[in-house]
Protein backbone atom coordinates (compact mmCIF):
# COMPACT_ATOMS: atom_id res chain seq x y z
CA UNK A 1 0.00 0.00 0.00
CA UNK A 2 0.93 3.21 -0.38
CA UNK A 3 3.01 4.62 2.65
CA UNK A 4 1.22 7.71 3.93
CA UNK A 5 3.52 11.20 3.74
CA UNK A 6 5.78 11.77 6.92
CA UNK A 7 5.27 15.14 8.73
CA UNK A 8 8.29 16.74 7.19
CA UNK A 9 7.58 15.20 3.31
CA UNK A 10 4.93 17.05 0.97
CA UNK A 11 1.58 15.77 2.16
CA UNK A 12 -0.92 14.32 -0.11
CA UNK A 13 -3.55 16.61 -2.09
CA UNK A 14 -5.73 14.85 0.05
CA UNK A 15 -4.01 15.83 3.43
CA UNK A 16 -3.35 19.32 2.36
CA UNK A 17 -7.11 19.92 1.90
CA UNK A 18 -7.87 18.83 5.35
CA UNK A 19 -5.13 21.46 6.81
CA UNK A 20 -6.39 24.28 4.97
CA UNK A 21 -10.18 23.13 5.98
CA UNK A 22 -8.50 22.81 9.48
CA UNK A 23 -7.82 26.86 8.85
CA UNK A 24 -10.93 27.27 7.91
CA UNK A 25 -10.95 27.77 4.16
CA UNK A 26 -14.04 27.21 2.43
CA UNK A 27 -12.96 26.77 -1.45
CA UNK A 28 -10.79 23.60 0.42
CA UNK A 29 -13.88 22.07 1.73
CA UNK A 30 -15.66 22.90 -1.89
CA UNK A 31 -12.58 21.11 -3.71
CA UNK A 32 -12.47 17.91 -1.61
CA UNK A 33 -16.35 18.17 -2.03
CA UNK A 34 -15.68 18.12 -5.79
CA UNK A 35 -13.36 15.19 -5.62
CA UNK A 36 -14.99 12.75 -3.36
CA UNK A 37 -18.80 13.67 -3.83
CA UNK A 38 -20.35 10.98 -5.87
CA UNK A 39 -17.57 8.10 -4.55
CA UNK A 40 -19.08 8.88 -1.31
CA UNK A 41 -22.59 8.89 -2.23
CA UNK A 42 -22.61 5.97 -4.28
CA UNK A 43 -20.71 4.35 -0.96
CA UNK A 44 -24.00 5.79 1.35
CA UNK A 45 -26.08 4.85 -1.61
CA UNK A 46 -24.98 1.72 -0.74
CA UNK A 47 -25.56 1.20 2.62
CA UNK A 48 -29.00 3.06 3.02
CA UNK A 49 -30.51 2.52 -0.19
CA UNK A 50 -32.19 5.81 -0.08
CA UNK A 51 -31.36 8.64 -2.27
CA UNK A 52 -32.76 11.22 0.56
CA UNK A 53 -31.19 9.41 3.51
CA UNK A 54 -27.79 9.23 1.22
CA UNK A 55 -28.10 12.96 0.61
CA UNK A 56 -28.84 14.12 4.27
CA UNK A 57 -26.16 11.81 5.18
CA UNK A 58 -23.52 13.08 3.04
CA UNK A 59 -24.24 16.88 4.22
CA UNK A 60 -23.63 15.82 7.80
CA UNK A 61 -20.26 14.28 6.47
CA UNK A 62 -19.06 17.21 5.00
CA UNK A 63 -19.96 19.16 8.02
CA UNK A 64 -18.31 16.72 9.94
CA UNK A 65 -15.08 17.13 7.77
CA UNK A 66 -15.53 20.98 8.08
CA UNK A 67 -15.97 20.61 12.38
CA UNK A 68 -13.05 17.79 12.79
CA UNK A 69 -10.66 18.53 10.28
CA UNK A 70 -8.11 19.81 12.88
CA UNK A 71 -8.03 16.33 14.49
CA UNK A 72 -7.19 14.66 11.30
CA UNK A 73 -3.31 13.52 12.02
CA UNK A 74 -1.35 12.32 8.84
CA UNK A 75 1.44 10.45 10.98
CA UNK A 76 -1.63 8.21 12.25
CA UNK A 77 -3.43 7.60 9.41
CA UNK A 78 -4.36 8.34 5.82
CA UNK A 79 -6.92 11.33 4.73
CA UNK A 80 -8.40 9.04 2.27
CA UNK A 81 -9.23 6.09 4.66
CA UNK A 82 -10.05 9.16 7.89
CA UNK A 83 -13.19 10.52 5.33
CA UNK A 84 -14.18 6.96 4.41
CA UNK A 85 -14.38 5.72 7.52
CA UNK A 86 -16.58 8.78 8.82
CA UNK A 87 -18.98 8.54 6.25
CA UNK A 88 -19.85 4.59 7.01
CA UNK A 89 -19.83 5.29 10.21
CA UNK A 90 -22.12 7.97 9.51
CA UNK A 91 -24.39 6.03 7.47
CA UNK A 92 -24.17 2.82 9.53
CA UNK A 93 -25.83 4.88 12.42
CA UNK A 94 -28.63 6.02 10.38
CA UNK A 95 -28.62 2.71 9.05
CA UNK A 96 -29.73 1.64 12.78
CA UNK A 97 -31.33 4.87 13.74
CA UNK A 98 -34.90 3.49 10.71
CA UNK A 99 -37.13 1.90 11.90
CA UNK A 100 -37.61 -1.84 11.06
CA UNK A 101 -40.24 -0.67 8.32
CA UNK A 102 -38.13 2.27 6.88
CA UNK A 103 -35.81 -0.19 6.02
CA UNK A 104 -37.82 -2.71 4.54
CA UNK A 105 -38.69 0.08 2.25
CA UNK A 106 -35.41 1.10 1.40
CA UNK A 107 -34.44 -2.47 1.15
CA UNK A 108 -37.48 -2.84 -1.30
CA UNK A 109 -35.23 -0.08 -3.10
CA UNK A 110 -31.88 -2.29 -3.17
CA UNK A 111 -31.78 -3.29 -6.67
CA UNK A 112 -32.13 -0.17 -8.37
CA UNK A 113 -29.92 1.48 -5.99
CA UNK A 114 -26.66 -0.95 -6.51
CA UNK A 115 -26.94 -1.42 -10.25
CA UNK A 116 -27.36 2.19 -11.58
CA UNK A 117 -24.61 4.97 -11.21
CA UNK A 118 -25.82 8.16 -12.67
CA UNK A 119 -22.39 9.31 -11.85
CA UNK A 120 -19.08 8.74 -13.98
CA UNK A 121 -16.11 8.54 -12.59
CA UNK A 122 -12.94 10.53 -13.73
CA UNK A 123 -9.87 8.85 -15.51
CA UNK A 124 -8.17 8.22 -11.61
CA UNK A 125 -11.44 6.99 -10.00
CA UNK A 126 -12.24 4.56 -12.93
CA UNK A 127 -8.61 3.16 -12.49
CA UNK A 128 -9.15 2.66 -8.22
CA UNK A 129 -12.26 1.22 -9.03
CA UNK A 130 -11.25 -1.28 -11.76
CA UNK A 131 -8.17 -2.06 -9.42
CA UNK A 132 -10.31 -2.94 -6.31
CA UNK A 133 -12.60 -4.55 -8.62
CA UNK A 134 -9.66 -6.56 -10.00
CA UNK A 135 -8.72 -7.57 -6.30
CA UNK A 136 -12.15 -8.07 -5.14
CA UNK A 137 -12.77 -10.61 -8.14
CA UNK A 138 -9.36 -12.86 -6.93
CA UNK A 139 -10.74 -13.27 -3.38
CA UNK A 140 -13.05 -16.72 -2.59
CA UNK A 141 -17.02 -15.93 -3.16
CA UNK A 142 -17.32 -16.73 0.45
CA UNK A 143 -14.52 -14.52 1.62
CA UNK A 144 -15.72 -11.72 -0.16
CA UNK A 145 -19.47 -12.09 0.86
CA UNK A 146 -18.73 -11.87 4.81
CA UNK A 147 -16.17 -8.80 3.91
CA UNK A 148 -19.09 -7.27 1.79
CA UNK A 149 -22.12 -7.62 4.46
CA UNK A 150 -19.75 -6.05 7.08
CA UNK A 151 -18.95 -3.33 5.43
CA UNK A 152 -22.02 -2.40 3.30
CA UNK A 153 -24.61 -3.75 5.67
CA UNK A 154 -22.93 -2.93 8.99
CA UNK A 155 -23.28 -6.54 10.45
CA UNK A 156 -21.55 -7.90 13.20
CA UNK A 157 -19.85 -11.46 12.50
CA UNK A 158 -22.17 -12.91 14.73
CA UNK A 159 -24.87 -11.42 12.84
CA UNK A 160 -22.91 -12.37 8.94
CA UNK A 161 -22.98 -16.01 11.02
CA UNK A 162 -26.85 -15.82 11.33
CA UNK A 163 -27.35 -14.39 7.74
CA UNK A 164 -25.60 -16.79 5.93
CA UNK A 165 -26.54 -19.77 8.31
CA UNK A 166 -22.42 -20.60 9.22
CA UNK A 167 -20.65 -21.17 12.28
CA UNK A 168 -19.41 -17.94 14.04
CA UNK A 169 -15.96 -19.32 13.54
CA UNK A 170 -15.97 -20.02 9.82
CA UNK A 171 -17.28 -16.17 9.35
CA UNK A 172 -14.70 -15.10 11.59
CA UNK A 173 -11.67 -17.03 9.61
CA UNK A 174 -13.26 -15.82 5.99
CA UNK A 175 -13.25 -11.89 7.41
CA UNK A 176 -9.56 -12.41 8.73
CA UNK A 177 -8.61 -13.94 5.06
CA UNK A 178 -10.74 -12.20 3.20
CA UNK A 179 -9.09 -8.85 4.37
CA UNK A 180 -5.99 -10.01 4.54
CA UNK A 181 -5.84 -11.10 0.83
CA UNK A 182 -7.57 -7.85 0.07
CA UNK A 183 -4.77 -5.56 1.11
CA UNK A 184 -2.15 -8.12 -0.25
CA UNK A 185 -3.44 -7.87 -3.77
CA UNK A 186 -3.87 -4.07 -3.19
CA UNK A 187 -0.39 -4.13 -2.04
CA UNK A 188 0.78 -6.00 -5.25
CA UNK A 189 -0.74 -3.60 -7.77
CA UNK A 190 0.88 -1.28 -6.14
CA UNK A 191 4.05 -2.37 -6.63
CA UNK A 192 2.88 -3.27 -10.01
CA UNK A 193 3.08 0.56 -10.47
CA UNK A 194 -1.31 1.33 -9.91
CA UNK A 195 -1.01 5.33 -7.89
CA UNK A 196 -3.71 3.55 -5.20
CA UNK A 197 -4.56 6.60 -2.56
CA UNK A 198 -5.30 3.92 0.15
CA UNK B 1 -4.93 -10.05 26.25
CA UNK B 2 -2.69 -12.02 24.18
CA UNK B 3 -1.17 -11.96 20.78
CA UNK B 4 -2.79 -14.42 18.96
CA UNK B 5 -6.17 -13.40 20.31
CA UNK B 6 -5.52 -9.35 19.46
CA UNK B 7 -4.52 -10.58 15.98
CA UNK B 8 -7.81 -12.29 15.59
CA UNK B 9 -9.74 -9.10 16.67
CA UNK B 10 -7.73 -6.88 13.98
CA UNK B 11 -9.92 -7.91 10.97
CA UNK B 12 -13.48 -7.20 12.57
CA UNK B 13 -11.99 -3.92 13.94
CA UNK B 14 -11.09 -2.98 10.71
CA UNK B 15 -14.51 -3.48 9.34
CA UNK B 16 -16.18 -2.53 12.88
CA UNK B 17 -17.84 -5.37 12.93
CA UNK B 18 -16.72 -6.76 16.30
CA UNK B 19 -18.38 -9.13 17.81
CA UNK B 20 -21.37 -8.68 19.90
CA UNK B 21 -22.15 -5.09 20.25
CA UNK B 22 -22.08 -4.99 24.13
CA UNK B 23 -18.17 -5.98 24.49
CA UNK B 24 -17.13 -3.92 21.85
CA UNK B 25 -15.71 -1.53 24.18
CA UNK B 26 -14.51 -3.89 26.16
CA UNK B 27 -12.69 -5.21 23.37
CA UNK B 28 -11.27 -2.44 21.93
CA UNK B 29 -9.72 -1.40 24.99
CA UNK B 30 -8.42 -4.88 25.41
CA UNK B 31 -7.19 -4.30 21.73
CA UNK B 32 -5.84 -0.81 22.76
CA UNK B 33 -3.54 -1.79 25.17
CA UNK B 34 -2.15 -4.39 23.11
CA UNK B 35 -1.44 -2.72 19.91
CA UNK B 36 0.56 -0.16 22.21
CA UNK B 37 3.03 -2.89 23.07
CA UNK B 38 3.32 -4.81 19.92
CA UNK B 39 4.74 -3.41 16.73
CA UNK B 40 3.57 -6.57 14.95
CA UNK B 41 0.06 -5.92 15.80
CA UNK B 42 0.12 -2.17 14.97
CA UNK B 43 1.66 -3.12 11.25
CA UNK B 44 -1.08 -4.99 10.48
CA UNK B 45 -3.68 -1.94 11.14
CA UNK B 46 -2.89 -1.09 7.41
CA UNK B 47 -5.56 -3.60 7.23
CA UNK B 48 -8.54 -0.55 7.40
CA UNK B 49 -6.67 1.14 4.18
CA UNK B 50 -7.57 -1.76 2.70
CA UNK B 51 -11.12 -1.29 3.73
CA UNK B 52 -11.63 1.71 3.01
CA UNK B 53 -10.90 0.85 -0.33
CA UNK B 54 -14.35 -0.96 -0.43
CA UNK B 55 -15.84 2.09 -1.12
CA UNK B 56 -15.06 1.70 -4.69
CA UNK B 57 -17.13 -1.28 -4.48
CA UNK B 58 -20.07 0.45 -5.16
CA UNK B 59 -21.09 2.68 -7.90
CA UNK B 60 -20.90 6.37 -8.03
CA UNK B 61 -23.65 8.26 -7.50
CA UNK B 62 -24.52 12.17 -8.22
CA UNK B 63 -26.23 14.37 -5.35
CA UNK B 64 -28.55 17.26 -6.32
CA UNK B 65 -26.85 19.93 -7.81
CA UNK B 66 -28.12 22.09 -5.18
CA UNK B 67 -26.42 20.30 -2.09
CA UNK B 68 -22.80 21.61 -2.76
CA UNK B 69 -24.03 25.26 -2.14
CA UNK B 70 -26.33 24.11 0.75
CA UNK B 71 -22.91 22.57 2.68
CA UNK B 72 -21.25 25.13 1.41
CA UNK B 73 -23.46 27.73 3.27
CA UNK B 74 -23.98 25.85 6.12
CA UNK B 75 -20.05 25.57 7.16
CA UNK B 76 -20.64 29.56 7.44
CA UNK B 77 -21.91 28.96 10.90
CA UNK B 78 -20.57 25.75 11.38
CA UNK B 79 -17.98 26.21 14.26
CA UNK B 80 -14.53 24.40 13.87
CA UNK B 81 -13.03 22.49 16.34
CA UNK B 82 -9.42 24.04 17.70
CA UNK B 83 -6.54 22.93 16.26
CA UNK B 84 -5.16 19.64 17.87
CA UNK B 85 -1.15 20.35 17.73
CA UNK B 86 0.27 23.50 20.07
CA UNK B 87 2.96 24.44 20.66
CA UNK B 88 5.30 22.43 23.39
CA UNK B 89 4.08 24.71 25.93
CA UNK B 90 0.62 25.11 24.89
CA UNK B 91 1.46 29.01 23.76
CA UNK B 92 1.55 29.74 27.85
CA UNK B 93 2.95 32.86 29.39
CA UNK B 94 5.83 31.14 31.72
CA UNK B 95 4.35 30.63 35.49
CA UNK B 96 4.68 33.49 37.47
CA UNK B 97 7.38 31.13 40.34
CA UNK B 98 9.83 30.63 36.96
CA UNK B 99 9.79 34.38 36.62
CA UNK B 100 10.48 34.90 39.91
CA UNK B 101 13.05 32.49 39.59
CA UNK B 102 14.59 34.10 37.07
CA UNK B 103 14.52 37.69 39.16
CA UNK B 104 16.21 36.22 42.22
CA UNK B 105 18.87 34.60 40.27
CA UNK B 106 19.54 37.94 38.80
CA UNK B 107 19.45 39.41 42.18
CA UNK B 108 22.17 37.17 42.97
CA UNK B 109 24.31 38.22 40.32
CA UNK B 110 23.48 41.78 40.69
CA UNK B 111 24.72 41.29 44.42
CA UNK B 112 27.90 39.19 43.35
CA UNK B 113 28.92 42.07 41.32
CA UNK B 114 28.54 44.32 43.75
CA UNK B 115 31.11 42.86 45.94
CA UNK B 116 33.79 42.06 43.48
CA UNK B 117 36.62 44.16 44.55
CA UNK B 118 38.16 44.82 40.94
CA UNK B 119 34.92 46.64 39.97
CA UNK B 120 34.67 50.39 39.79
CA UNK B 121 32.50 51.65 42.42
CA UNK B 122 30.27 53.43 40.22
CA UNK B 123 28.85 50.25 38.28
CA UNK B 124 29.25 48.74 42.12
CA UNK B 125 27.06 51.31 43.35
CA UNK B 126 24.72 51.02 40.47
CA UNK B 127 24.18 47.44 40.47
CA UNK B 128 23.28 47.43 44.17
CA UNK B 129 21.09 50.08 43.35
CA UNK B 130 19.22 47.99 40.60
CA UNK B 131 19.04 45.25 42.63
CA UNK B 132 17.46 47.39 45.46
CA UNK B 133 14.64 48.52 42.87
CA UNK B 134 13.83 44.76 41.77
CA UNK B 135 13.68 43.37 45.52
CA UNK B 136 11.35 47.00 46.02
CA UNK B 137 9.24 45.49 42.71
CA UNK B 138 9.28 42.02 44.05
CA UNK B 139 8.01 43.17 47.29
CA UNK B 140 5.14 44.69 46.12
CA UNK B 141 4.57 42.36 44.02
CA UNK B 142 4.25 39.59 46.59
CA UNK B 143 2.15 42.03 48.53
CA UNK B 144 -0.78 42.41 45.66
CA UNK B 145 -0.45 38.43 45.57
CA UNK B 146 -1.03 38.24 49.02
CA UNK B 147 -3.66 40.30 49.32
CA UNK B 148 -5.45 38.77 46.86
CA UNK B 149 -4.57 35.38 47.77
CA UNK B 150 -7.96 34.78 50.34
CA UNK B 151 -10.19 35.83 47.67
CA UNK B 152 -8.26 33.32 45.32
CA UNK B 153 -8.83 30.33 47.74
CA UNK B 154 -12.42 31.02 48.01
CA UNK B 155 -13.34 31.39 44.51
CA UNK B 156 -10.84 28.03 44.38
CA UNK B 157 -12.64 25.95 47.35
CA UNK B 158 -15.80 24.87 45.54
CA UNK B 159 -13.75 23.63 42.69
CA UNK B 160 -10.78 21.42 44.24
CA UNK B 161 -12.82 18.55 44.79
CA UNK B 162 -13.16 18.37 40.89
CA UNK B 163 -9.33 18.79 39.54
CA UNK B 164 -8.59 16.18 37.27
CA UNK B 165 -5.58 14.57 39.12
CA UNK B 166 -2.96 12.74 36.16
CA UNK B 167 -4.88 10.07 35.62
CA UNK B 168 -8.43 12.36 34.89
CA UNK B 169 -6.19 14.42 32.77
CA UNK B 170 -5.44 11.54 31.22
CA UNK B 171 -9.17 10.47 30.42
CA UNK B 172 -10.08 13.75 29.51
CA UNK B 173 -7.44 13.50 26.26
CA UNK B 174 -8.89 9.93 26.05
CA UNK B 175 -12.22 11.24 25.60
CA UNK B 176 -11.63 14.55 23.59
CA UNK B 177 -9.65 11.85 21.05
CA UNK B 178 -13.08 9.77 21.23
CA UNK B 179 -15.01 12.12 20.48
CA UNK B 180 -12.72 13.29 17.84
CA UNK B 181 -12.02 10.00 15.80
CA UNK B 182 -13.37 9.28 12.36
CA UNK B 183 -15.05 5.77 13.30
CA UNK B 184 -17.12 7.16 16.59
CA UNK B 185 -20.77 6.25 16.38
CA UNK B 186 -23.67 8.42 17.26
CA UNK B 187 -26.74 7.35 18.41
CA UNK B 188 -30.04 8.92 19.71
CA UNK B 189 -30.73 8.40 23.75
CA UNK B 190 -34.13 7.41 24.42
CA UNK B 191 -36.52 9.76 25.94
CA UNK B 192 -33.90 12.77 25.32
CA UNK B 193 -34.87 14.77 22.01
CA UNK B 194 -31.82 16.09 21.59
CA UNK B 195 -29.81 13.99 23.16
CA UNK B 196 -26.62 12.03 21.55
CA UNK B 197 -24.38 9.46 22.79
CA UNK B 198 -20.92 8.69 20.86
CA UNK B 199 -18.78 5.69 21.15
CA UNK B 200 -15.87 4.71 19.00
CA UNK B 201 -14.00 2.09 17.45
CA UNK B 202 -10.63 1.26 19.27
CA UNK B 203 -7.91 3.86 18.76
CA UNK B 204 -6.17 1.98 17.28
CA UNK B 205 -3.99 5.11 15.43
CA UNK B 206 -2.37 6.38 18.72
CA UNK B 207 1.33 7.13 18.84
CA UNK B 208 3.08 3.58 20.33
CA UNK B 209 6.26 2.20 21.13
CA UNK B 210 7.93 0.30 18.91
CA UNK B 211 8.91 -2.46 21.22
CA UNK B 212 8.17 -5.63 20.00
CA UNK B 213 5.35 -7.87 20.54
Amino acid sequence: LKPEATPQAEPSPDTALLHAIARGDESALASLYDRYHSILLGLLLRILHSRVEAEDVLQEVFLQIWQRAANFDETRGRAFTWMVTLARSRAIDRLRSLDSRQRADNTALRDAAESISDASDDAYQAEQRAIVGAALAEIPEEQRRALLLAYFEGLTQSEIAARLNQPLGTIKTRMRSGLSKLRDLLGEKMRHGADLNF
Amino acid sequence: MKHEETKELLAPAALDALEERRRRGEQRRALDAHLAGCADCRASWSLRDATASLVYAAPAASPAPELRARILTAVKSQPQDARRRLPSNGGARPPLRKLQRQFARRIREATRGARCQDQPPRLMFGSLAASLAVAALLITLGARLAAQRPAARRTRAPLRNRRPDAAGTARTRADRELLAAPEAHTATLAGHENGRARARAPDLRREHRDAPC
